[in-house]
């Protein structure tokens, strides 16, 4: 097989046995996402189940393009039932960079599947072929970071790192210069948080889902592994000749730019993002296979490959040297950055408003919310977390319980105290960009897709500065266009949102219906199973060439049959992710899931001064960029969409539950019977 | 077929040097001269003799300061020369620690294409040999016979001759001259998958002989007012334009194309 | 920059507090990646610090409208609440929405100065003992 190295390691921490999966059963899933919840399928039984349960089956997959040169191809996608959601705590997904795909599949593995729990803390250590089970005493209590270097030490014995070591004590057992790559669960984890998050490196991390929480009740505290074999590759010349395509006419040239990124400036831009402005001499610092590498190393070390929501943390001090040691203190406690930075403010309203301190109705103990904002305070919340001392126990179940076990929480929703729209993941691009919150809505968390605010970012940030700016117009036909096989379609695009154009073309149309669609199907195959990059993929507008000119969908088609010598055209991967689209749904649908509970949180559908962003606009037969600031969803406009959203993807619309037809028509029979089984399927 | 009658070559050649080194037990430190086609004639052998070799017509540079570890030139070197994936295979090795600290958590370690090959002059057999145009080191896979005295000669750390543990040969950077998978002509003259891949431009090719500065050496400054517009202004070694105010839509960008 | 008239001792020390959850004001911290999160503000010191054009990769940003409500109603500033209305005057004439927010946003530097300004009137009203 190119691109797959061909097995996948099933291990059950309970009994202890270690076995193969044969990728080739699952490879007409694609890989990462779609081979994740395939195997989720067949392997765990009761999907109602609660995500602490040892009967949660936990995927790490990868994707084909792992361990080649395929740009970004190199993350690694973590799936299962959460523990975060709320009120239902989904079958949900994250995902995490750095070096971790590559380097399993040079140990030889297209992914690993955990089922089971241990009886007492363990680590799975991976060098090639061989995967065992390891004792975690002196390692279980210790963080992140320190887990990470405990285990290389253990693993490489003498081994320096400074030079070639051998990775068997066999002369050819494989050679290599690299540290294990270690996925590690921190104290958070540890404690069972359902915000405790898996991290890797210093700062990649898959943080949604709270699969931290979900490996403590494993007793799971770290995988390694250290790979020395080759990827196979179907036609590498067509692959370096991709990517040197792609450095020549699409990638941000660091030395000679064809347009200059402004600062702030995320993806496809070398660093222009939450690190961008570094007050000590740093690095950039990429995933592997990257070709326009987004985070940081510094002199003093603070910061370390954090990125994105990382950075956001804890930024209450005031000063960027204290947030940046408070994001390195929540890597190392093993806590979900994006909840967390939602959650302490939380703490500090609740502090304002009497409800929430030393004798009041909420204890707030070992916690001195007088702190907030002081670097200390970011400790103490990370210690209460992972010690589940005092009001640590409720801070552990996350904003959405710990609120509503204290009677807060329809206060929160009510009044935006907790800006958690959908499912109680925090808000994003969340509004205008209405694909954000309707993806998030009928998926599982926050979807967390920049595919559409990234090319307006660059509409009006990068090309904006420059002479011969993008009209909304081109900038319309010219995403549409990409958007195989909708790309007739402009209207896709309109986020129109108030008056008889919302329901005709605009956020509550039959278009918007399509356009949602092709996001949740072109996301859960082309992003999420071939795990390109989210700030790279799709590139719809690209700054660095000098047509403007995006490299979707020919790169995706590209990268994929340069690597397996398999010819699979965009739409059919849009397929693809269609198909696993349904499945992920129908797995929700057997664990509670009906049309009447996707509703967003009530403050959702009331009128505030909301985040800005250009969107664009079909008025007065032309179209216009925009840039809403009052925007909220209207009720029943949105009702009426969902059933146009059901109609599109042949779901009933009474109760959003997928049809025999729509699940047989995707070769998924066995699901069709599944639902059935349960009275669970749409008619 | 054509890798099959390689190996038979080359098992043959295992089979008659190995007899004459362990059976006659002599010391091989001799220099071979090959010629393409991978026959090998001795020259030196029994003789403890350097030979002197013409300089290399390329050479790789970098700038660790400027590498983001990313591991494409890895990639891509295993890429166009073996036609796969894998890190343990490529010519040039990135080493790197992601706790570290600035500059030290990332060293680069390429081939230098030494004036004076310890690798070259400690091979038994000549199949780690320049080559007799551009006389870039590198190696005869199919004349190796596996006794890494190459991987161990070189000077640097880690050793920038590598062992094919799957293959049992020893490898080593030819700048892309026998690069096997590369649209590109490689070599001296040529390109080089790793400068052409890098996406921070932190490597580089030339053709004046870099300084040898012990292990500083071939590291250069390759920052460019433009790369350190992207980093910040008080990075070592380079200065950056100030941004204007404001950052979204105010900033005024450096004068572009 | 409006030249502010001294403000009463009584307004210096209300401008000076710190306010409760009732009184608190709405601000924005953007990044590209990570999206707006909604920051509370208890003070018009937490606000003064808090904006900044940049600061270590973010924008932070207040809705000018919002911020002339607060400073008029919740701290009792009209004389400060002019000011600023003055200083976004041309964010509320733009019609352009895409025109208005850039121009909310390079008044974001001057409505900080403003503000910076106006709480040195007030510690120098008060005596050096508020400064903080």
């Amino acid at each position: 097989m190119f691109g797959y190295t061909g097995k996948i390691a099933r291990i059950n921490l309970t009994n202890k046995q270690i076995s193969n999966i044969d990728t080739g059963a699952y490879d007409s899933w694609g890989g990462g996402h779609g081979i994740g919840s395939a195997i989720f399928w067949d392997l765990c039984a009761d999907k109602t189940i609660d995500g602490f349960n040892p009967g949660n089956v936990v995927t790490i997959m990868t994707s084909p393009l792992a361990g080649t040169l395929a740009p970004t191809g190199s993350r690694t996608e973590v799936q299962g039932i959460g523990v975060q959601a709320y009120p239902i705590a989904w079958y949900t997904r994250s995902n995490f960079g750095g070096r971790f795909a590559n380097m399993l599949k040079a140990a030889g593995w297209d992914g690993i599947v955990i089922e089971g729990a241990s009886d007492k803390p363990v680590w799975l250590n991976i060098i090639n072929d061989k995967v065992t089970i390891e004792d975690a005493a002196g390692i279980w209590g210790l963080d992140t970071w320190a887990t990470q270097q405990e285990i290389w030490r253990r693993v490489g014995g003498s081994a320096t790192y400074e030079d070639w070591w051998e990775v068997t004590s066999a002369r050819d057992g494989g050679r290599t210069t690299q540290r294990p790559a270690v996925l590690a669960n921190g104290p958070a984890g540890e404690a069972l948080a359902r915000n405790g998050s898996l991290v890797h490196d210093a700062g990649a991390g898959a943080g949604q889902g709270g699969f931290g929480g979900v490996w403590g009740a494993k007793k799971l505290k770290a995988i390694s592994v250290i790979g020395t074999g080759s990827v196979k590759v179907a036609d590498p010349k067509a692959l370096m000749d991709l990517r040197l395509w792609l450095a020549r006419n699409h990638y941000h040239n660091v030395d000679d730019p064809v347009r200059q990124p402004a600062p702030g400036m995320s993806g496809l831009s070398v660093a222009r993002s939450t690190s961008s402005v570094a007050n000590e001499p740093n690095r950039v610092t990429g995933c592997a296979s990257c070709g326009f590498p987004c985070k940081r190393r510094s002199e003093s070390g603070t910061y370390n490959d954090s990125q994105c929501v990382d950075g956001a943390f804890y930024t209450v001090t005031g000063s960027v040297r204290d947030s940046r040691r408070a994001t390195d203190m929540m890597q190392r406690a093993g806590v979900n950055a994006f909840e967390s930075m939602n959650f302490h403010p939380y703490l500090n309203t609740l502090y304002k408003k009497g409800e929430l301190g030393p004798g009041k109705k909420i204890d707030s103990a070992p916690l001195d919310l007088s702190q907030y904002g002081t670097i200390g305070f970011a400790q103490a919340f990370l210690d209460a977390i992972c010690s589940r001392k005092g009001i640590g126990n409720d801070l552990a179940e996350g904003a959405m319980r710990a609120a509503a076990k204290w009677g807060t929480l329809a206060t929160a929703l009510e009044n935006r105290e907790l800006n958690m729209p959908n499912w109680g993941l925090p808000a994003h691009w969340s509004l205008p960009e209405v694909s954000w919150c309707y993806g998030s809505l009928m998926g599982d968390r926050d979807t967390n897709e920049h595919c559409f605010s990234f090319p307006q970012w660059t509409a009006t940030q990068t090309v904006g500065l420059h002479a011969g700016g993008l009209t909304a117009e081109k900038f319309v036909k010219q995403v549409t266009g990409k958007m195989v096989p909708y790309s007739d379609d402009p209207f896709m695009l309109d986020y129109t949102w108030q008056g008889p154009t919302a329901e005709a073309t605009g956020i509550y149309s039959d278009h918007k219906a399509k356009f949602i669609a092709w996001h949740r199907h072109y996301t859960r195959f082309w992003k999420q199973s071939m795990l390109f990059c989210d700030w790279a993929f799709p590139n719809f507008i690209n700054a660095q060439n000098k047509n403007l000119e995006g490299f979707t969908p020919k790169t995706e088609e590209d990268c994929y049959k340069a690597v397996t010598g398999k010819s699979l055209s965009f739409a059919q991967g849009i397929e693809i992710g269609r198909k696993i689209w349904n499945l992920d749904r129908a797995i929700w649908i057997l664990q509670g899931r009906h049309r009447d509970m996707e509703k967003f949180a009530p403050f959702f559908y009331k009128q505030y001064t909301q985040s800005r962003a250009q969107v664009t606009v079909y008025k007065d037969n032309k179209w216009e960029y925009s840039v809403e600031s009052k925007m909220y969803i209207d009720s029943p406009k949105f009702e009426s969409w969902k059933t146009k959203f059901f109609q599109f993807e042949g779901w009933d619309t009474a109760s959003g539950w997928p049809k025999r037809k729509t699940l047989e028509d995707l070769g998924l029979k066995k699901v069709a019977d599944a639902l059935a089984s349960a009275n669970k399927l749409g008619s | 077929m054509a890798e099959e009658a390689k190996g038979i070559a080359r098992r043959e050649f295992l089979k008659g040097l190995g007899a004459g080194i362990i059976g006659g037990g002599l010391l091989v430190t001799g220099v071979f001269t090959a010629t393409k086609t991978g026959i090998v004639s001795e020259v030196g052998i029994g003789k403890i003799k350097k030979l002197a070799v013409p300089a290399s017509e390329g050479y790789i540079v970098v700038d660790t300061r400027k590498c983001s570890g990313c591991q494409s030139c890895m990639l891509a070197c295993s890429l166009v020369n073996e036609g796969v994936g894998n890190p343990s295979l490529s010519r040039i090795q990135i080493l790197q620690n992601t706790f570290g600290n600035f500059p030290l958590d990332i060293s680069q370690a390429q081939c230098r294409q030494c004036v004076y090959p310890s690798c070259l002059y400690a091979c038994p057999t000549g199949a780690l040999h320049f080559d007799e145009k551009t006389g870039v080191r590198s190696v005869y896979e199919d004349a190796c016979i596996g006794c890494q005295r190459c991987v161990q000669a070189c000077p640097n750390t880690p050793s920038r001759v590598v062992w094919d543990y799957q293959d049992s040969h020893a490898e080593k950077c030819d700048l892309c001259l026998g690069a096997k998978y590369f649209s590109e002509t490689g070599g001296p003259g040529g390109k080089q998958a790793c400068v052409e891949v890098c996406p921070m431009k932190a490597i580089k090719f030339t053709g004046e002989i870099p300084v040898q500065t012990g292990k500083a050496g071939y590291d250069v400054n390759l920052r460019t007012t433009n790369w350190a517009a992207n980093i910040s202004p008080n990075v070592v070694g380079a200065t950056a334009p100030t941004p204007a105010e404001g950052i979204y839509f105010n900033y005024t960008p450096p004068a572009t194309k | 920059m409006a030249e502010l008239s001294v403000p009463s001792r009584e307004l210096a020390a209300r401008l000076l507090s710190e306010l409760g959850y009732d009184e608190k004001i709405t601000a924005w911290e953007v990044e590209p990646a990570s999206g707006w999160l909604q920051c509370y503000i208890y003070s018009l010191k937490e606000l003064a610090n808090f904006l900044d054009a940049e600061r270590g990769g973010f924008m932070h940003f207040i809705d000018p409208d919002d911020l002339r409500a607060w400073v008029r109603k919740t701290l009792g500033d009209e004389e400060l609440a002019h000011a600023i209305a003055e200083l976004s005057r041309e964010c509320e004439a733009c019609q352009n929405s895409v025109e208005r927010y850039r121009k909310e946003i390079a008044v974001i530097r001057p409505i900080k100065e403003l503000l910076l300004a106006r709480l040195k009137q007030c510690e120098e009203v008060l005596g050096e003992a508020t400064k903080v």
